[in-house]
């Protein structure tokens, strides 16, 4: 399967983090180019901004998206540069939020601190169905932090 | 073929690097349940983490627990069907 890489650096204008969630990344399967199944297998996260004088911390989190909000579109790079463009639809920093229902990642860090999550396993992957407009939102807030950040997503077409 | 790094499981791995915190990086575990497709974060010595379905053999959240068995790659087929009879209602009698 082929995998693809993109972020919220790749189109528009990166959104400052706010106390409600901001979506800064989404892919989902789209029956205009042919409705496939997909999966993640590697999100990292970090603060894209100066750090606040207050310390806070910032809650990340991705959640099943089942409609669009209001976004740019986003051209998926494929790791391996000999495949093809991917199937799935990505947009990136959200102005307005889309339609999301199940939380299926979520961590809180502190303002400072970047992760990495990768899924070695085949089904340890986060798995969005073959359903136009249904995929993933890649979110996060802070109470506190106002600054920009940055969402790096790694998926596979199936 | 499957090749020797795709091995069939649930295991996930994190990264987390702090300067704030007393540990500079911070490694963790993790497992995506088999039921709702959740990523669950194994904190040893921190409460019951979930369990392991007796049907389908996967590892399963604590949401999950009790629920019966909904295997993940099960609730998609439904869904990619239920979308495709609404598909197929919906369109014009005349076809």
């Amino acid at each position: 399967m082929a995998r693809y890489h993109f972020d919220n650096r790749f189109a528009g204008s990166q959104q400052p983090m706010s106390s409600a969630y901001k979506t800064a990344c989404a892919v989902w399967s789209s029956t205009a180019t042919q409705a496939r199944r997909g999966r993640c297998v590697g999100i990292t996260v970090g603060a894209d901004g100066a750090p606040n004088a207050t310390d806070c911390q910032i809650i990340w989190q991705v959640q099943r998206q089942t409609a669009d909000g209001t976004s740019t579109a986003a051209t998926p790079n494929p790791i391996v540069p000999a495949d093809t463009a991917s199937l799935q639809v990505a947009h990136v920093n959200y102005t307005a939020e889309g339609t999301y229902t199940l939380p299926v990642w979520g961590r809180p860090l502190n303002q400072r601190a970047s992760m990495q999550w990768m899924a070695p396993d085949l089904d340890a992957a986060i798995l969005w169905p073959a359903t136009n407009l249904a995929g993933l939102a890649f979110m996060a807030l802070s109470p506190t932090y106002t600054g920009n950040f940055l969402i790096v997503v790694e998926y596979e077409d199936l | 073929m499957p090749y020797g790094h795709e091995m069939r499981g649930q295991r996930g791995y994190s990264i987390i690097t702090d300067p704030s915190a007393k540990k500079l990086t911070t490694e963790e575990d993790t497992y995506t349940c088999g039921h709702c497709g959740k990523v669950v974060w194994v904190q040893p010595l921190k409460g019951p983490l979930g369990g392991r379905c007796t049907c389908c053999d996967h590892l399963i959240c604590l949401a999950c627990v009790g629920k019966g068995c909904r295997p993940l790659q099960k609730q998609l087929e439904l869904m990619e069907r239920r979308r495709q009879y609404v598909e197929v209602l919906d369109r014009p009698l005349s076809e």
